[in-house]
């Protein structure tokens, strides 16, 4: 071959792989589907279309000269060819073969991708003899088949042969096809024939054919173009899911059961391309051409201002002009009135006044002229408008998607979850064609995947424990997407387990000072489910990056509120619980207030704003516990937003304060500001990397100046401000000698120590040093400690051998464990040992492992 | 020929003639140093900030602005000196300075912006002025000084003979310490 048809196989194979994940991706999901769908014709569409999709696969393959993953379609395709004529019954062993084998097609594509050169035959090999092996032992009826097959594909892989009934089906889809995908149709027609040649012949005939696409340059348009056509010709034929932009248009031939996942793109940025259909794109295209009528406009406009710049020029020129000779008369007559000619004042005289007569028509056409400028950049604002907004709204509606296109996933997700912790669970989806933002469904991905591992792992019990209670062993998990009024749709994921043990709740959230005893008594469970969403709330007694931390469910609830959603629990003690994602359709655009502090402008979402009011000096209470002031009657902690939000001080105003009192969940707190500018309609645009998350932001938008202006997060602010408020009462308890903690540092660089030493020192506590575990040893013999902070690379003894030896002697001292690696080997032997939390010296943040002191002693 | 030179004084002064010529020619013959192929060459752009000169290689650069409406981000370490939107996209502005805790002497003045990128990674270094495009042989280029210690040793390439910094971009955009990843904890 030479390098510009490597070059083209690769190109060639770059556009398999994307278009393969899809495929597996839909395959996957039918295989889970046939095992959680009753309907036997239900059934027999899904067969039909997964047999369908590994006999286009199988034929890509081919193609890009994947002949190990060619013979696994093949096979594959055996299976549902037997299965569609009944030969075959779907059992759990075979559910198990087939799953496991499209997952390892799904690891070989992944690998695929990120290396062009690599071989596929390496890993498939395996794949292919334990189907074989399988399949035979899974099913004694098929096996001779199986078998004899087996034989034939051995020798010759590039021309696996076929039972008759399956080459008939072969040359039924060919035909069914045909009309479909023309470029491809060519090359399997080619392929048709060459069944009578030899493996020679066809070797070098499949060149050919790479040749005959090398050399047309038009290929790769005609394909893309054909498929947008062909899926838009296909609807007739198909069931009304095929009308979404995100049907596949093979499917679009065959009718689909309404729930079917036939969506063909997937959500993951790296391969990311979506299918839309052409009369959107030719709505938008007719947008785009009134923006056109919107440039020349503006172009007319800018004439017609230079214009009128140029008669003012004209008009200033005259009157300087003018003004000399005044002025000029005016100091011969200050100097001597009786000597100047009255000829000369006459003519001075004449001069202004043919000037002002001039100027009188000049100024009257510059105002009328004026005045028409004016009402058409009006009208240029409304066109403009009206306008962008129509393209704005356009252009959202290219990026809806069905829900299937995340929901694909979860099935595979909650098979794989519930065979890991030996639950039974049968998954429903329902929904899934409801349109919703792609942007929208990117960022609910992760918040639902969440919320379905927490059903999958807490809610749903075991099914011996579901039998003891009378429940059918197996769980139920439904995923149902509803659309809702105003633009708005809920994901409800609901599972039929044992429900929130809401003691359990409440005695974590009593453990990690979430709440005290008394209160935790008095709460209803209405009042103590949320709880859950607490961010330090967690069910894992060690303290780790974000698992330990009971992050994950507050995260959730982050994500969905950062998409301007709301994420809703409801549960009941033995009958299971629900999760209500609330979200926007599309990525919203929110009111908002701009307010300036500390010379930047800033914003804040106006839902959020509860009242904007001026405050007299002295009407802000100062006390211990901070300052406050009284707002309708209550009293509300009262601050500067630049010091919570750690912005240079501004000058105050001497006799009044601007206020705004924030509002999120139940917090409350009044912010002073230096001025308040007005609300708008504000576009979130998330930070850019390496901003990953700021605390008190939530997002910037650009303003109409072309600034970028920081959106604040008001659940964070009220935090920070409360921890703020905290703060300055707490030096006086601190102080007290009974309060001093001690706390040993073992690290063997004397740099690390010494950091450690004061930054701990500075925080109140008492420190000692030691340069290795054996010496820590020694000291923790001698003298008690309240905890210990200890790196993991040491000589002598290692950080975990140190907590393992710690541990052993049956001290509960608190241990923290420092390292420079981020190694999850190293956590989880620390964790084993004993350790209580964990710190990466590279993420090094001495407020965060502070934190973490104050919360473990 | 009517010349006030005698015959001896007017050879002299052809051979004069001659030797200048002969010089300017061996001048004008000699191969024009920027042609001289030299192998290990990189191409960096150098900017100038609070008096030191530092360089990255042209490669890691997207573009050079001016630096206006930059817009601080509230509660980020010093060294982000705000957000700027570049056509619509929003690029995150660093001061190098303070990322390697160097003491602030003189006073910057922030006239530009460097955009580097390197993979997912895109932002811009401030620089008082950037003073254009040069090659640095490699074999120039010396490791950091041991005065250097610390944080910022590890970002350098390494320090050319007549003193610029030259930056390790991709090092730089690759290292956690970039990253802000903060929450208010309860």
């Amino acid at each position: 071959m030479t390098s510009s048809e490597e070059a083209f196989l690769k190109k060639l194979r770059a556009a398999f792989v994307g278009e393969a994940h899809e495929q597996i991706e839909r395959i996957s999901s039918g295989l889970s589907q046939l095992t959680s769908i009753a309907d036997e014709l239900a059934r027999q569409v899904i067969i039909e279309n997964t047999f369908r999709e590994l006999h286009n696969m199988k034929g890509s393959a081919r193609a890009v000269n994947l002949l190990t993953l060619e013979a696994v379609c093949q096979l594959l395709e055996d299976v549902f060819a037997e299965l569609k004529r009944e030969e075959r019954k779907v059992t759990p062993r075979l559910m198990d073969v087939l799953h496991e084998s499209v997952d390892s097609v799904s690891g070989v594509l992944t690998k695929l991708e990120a290396d062009e050169s690599f071989q596929e035959s390496a890993d498939l090999e395996g794949v292919l003899e334990r189907l074989q092996k399988n399949l035979e032992i899974s099913d004694k009826k098929s096996a001779d088949h199986v078998r004899s097959e087996q034989s034939h594909s051995e020798p010759s892989r590039t021309e696996p042969s076929r039972s008759e009934q399956s080459r008939s089906e072969e040359s039924r889809l060919e035909q069914s096809r045909s009309e479909q995908e023309q470029s491809i149709v060519e090359l399997s027609r080619t392929e048709t024939n060459e069944k009578q040649k030899s493996p020679d012949e066809k070797e070098e005939s499949a060149e050919s054919i790479l040749n005959s696409f090398a050399f047309d340059p038009t290929w790769q348009e005609s394909t893309t173009q054909g498929a947008l056509q062909d899926a838009l010709k296909t609807i007739p034929q198909g069931s009304p899911d095929s009308l979404l932009p995100g049907s596949h248009a093979s499917s679009g031939l065959f009718s689909t059961p309404p729930q079917s996942f036939t969506t063909a793109s997937t959500i993951d940025s790296t391969r990311e391309s979506i299918r839309i259909p052409a009369a959107r794109l030719d709505e938008l295209l007719m947008r785009a051409e009134d923006m056109l009528s919107l440039k020349i406009m503006s172009r007319q406009h800018n004439h017609d201002l230079n214009n009128v710049g140029f008669k003012f020029d004209h008009y200033t020129r005259d009157l300087s002009k003018i003004y000399a000779d005044v002025r000029a008369a005016r100091q011969l007559i200050d100097r001597d009135l009786a000597s100047v000619e009255e000829l000369f004042i006459e003519s001075v005289l004449g001069k202004v006044l043919e000037f002002l007569d001039l100027q009188q028509q000049q100024l009257s056409a510059l105002s009328a002229q004026l005045t028409t400028l004016k009402t058409g950049s009006l009208n240029d604002y409304r066109v403009a408008s009206s306008t962008v907004d129509t393209f704005l709204e356009n252009t959202k509606k290219l990026l809806m998607m069905p829900a299937s296109t995340m929901l694909e996933l979860m099935p595979k997700l909650v098979r794989d979850l519930a065979r890991e912790l030996g639950k039974e669970i049968d998954l429903t989806i329902s929904g899934s064609a409801i349109q919703l933002d792609k942007r929208v469904l990117a960022q609910v991905k992760d918040p639902l995947v969440h919320i379905l591992r927490n059903s999958i792992d807490h809610g749903m019990e075991k099914p011996e424990a579901r039998a003891e209670s009378g429940k059918s062993p197996r769980g139920t998990l439904t995923i149902s997407v509803l659309q809702q009024e105003g633009n708005t749709v809920e994901i409800v994921v609901t599972d039929d387990g044992a429900g929130i043990n809401i003691e359990r709740v409440k005695e974590i959230a009593v453990k990690n000072n979430l709440i005290d005893r008394q209160r935790a008594d008095a709460m209803t469970d209405e009042e103590a489910i949320p709880l859950i969403f607490q961010s330090s709330f967690s069910t894992s007694s060690t303290i780790s990056e974000i698992s330990g931390r009971g992050l994950g469910l507050a995260i959730a609830k982050e994500n969905i509120e950062h998409l301007g959603g709301r994420l809703i629990v409801e549960s009941r003690r033995g009958l299971g619980t629900t999760f209500r994602i609330k979200l926007p359709v599309t990525v919203a655009t929110f009111r908002g207030v701009l307010i300036k502090c500390s010379d930047e402008i800033l914003i804040v979402p106006t839902s959020d704003m509860e009242r904007l009011v001026k405050v007299k000096k002295e009407q802000v209470k100062t006390s211990d516990s901070g300052q406050t002031i009284e707002v309708d009657g209550q009293e509300v902690p009262f601050l500067r937003l630049n010091h919570v939000l750690e912005l240079p001080t501004s000058p105050a105003n001497s006799t009044h304060h601007l206020v705004m009192v924030l509002r999120h969940s139940e917090a409350k707190c009044a912010f002073e500001i230096d001025d308040v500018l007005e609300e708008q309609e504000i576009l979130v645009k998330k930070l850019a990397k390496p901003l990953v998350r700021v605390r008190n932001v939530a997002g910037v938008t650009v303003l109409g100046s072309g600034k970028p202006s920081a959106i604040l997060n008001v659940s964070d602010l009220l935090k920070s401000a409360t921890k703020m408020a905290a703060l300055k009462v707490r030096p006086e308890t601190d102080k007290t000698p009974a309060a001093v903690k001690r706390i040993l540092v073992v690290d063997d660089t004397i740099t690390a120590r010494i950091l450690m030493k004061n930054i701990l020192e500075s925080a109140g506590y008492l420190i000692k040093t030691a340069n290795d575990g054996a010496e820590a040893l020694k000291l923790l013999e001698k003298e008690q400690f309240d905890l210990l902070v200890t790196d993991i690379e040491m000589p002598k003894m290692n950080g975990i051998e140190l907590t393992a030896a710690v541990r052993e002697r049956g001290q509960s001292v608190p241990i923290i464990l420092v390292t420079s690696m981020t190694d999850q080997h190293f956590r989880e032997k620390g964790t084993e040992a004993g350790a209580d939390a964990f710190f990466v010296k590279s993420s090094f943040d001495q407020n965060n492992l502070l934190d973490v002191i104050k919360r473990l002693i | 020929m009517d010349t006030p030179f005698t015959k001896a004084e007017q050879e002299n002064l052809q051979a004069m003639k001659r030797a200048v010529l002969k010089a300017r020619a061996r001048v004008l013959a000699k191969p024009h140093k920027r042609i001289e192929i030299k192998t290990d060459l990189i191409e960096v752009v150098e900017f100038i900030l609070s008096g030191e000169t530092y360089a990255v290689r042209t490669s890691d650069i997207r573009e050079v602005h001016y630096l206006k409406d930059v817009t601080r981000v509230p509660s980020t370490p010093a060294f982000i000196v705000g957000v700027i939107s570049l056509r619509g996209q929003i690029i995150v502005v660093i001061d190098i300075r303070r990322f390697f805790d160097l003491p602030q002497t003189e006073l910057s003045v922030f006239n530009k912006v460097v955009i580097v990128e390197k993979g997912d990674v895109i932002v811009g270094f401030t620089a008082d002025e950037v003073s254009g495009v040069r090659q640095i042989e490699q074999s120039t280029i010396q490791p950091s000084l041991a005065t250097l210690a610390g944080k910022r040793a590890k970002f350098l390439r390494g320090i050319t003979t007549d003193r610029v910094t030259i930056l390790d971009v991709e090092k730089m955009l690759q290292d956690r310490e970039l990253l802000v990843n903060e929450q208010v904890d309860n």
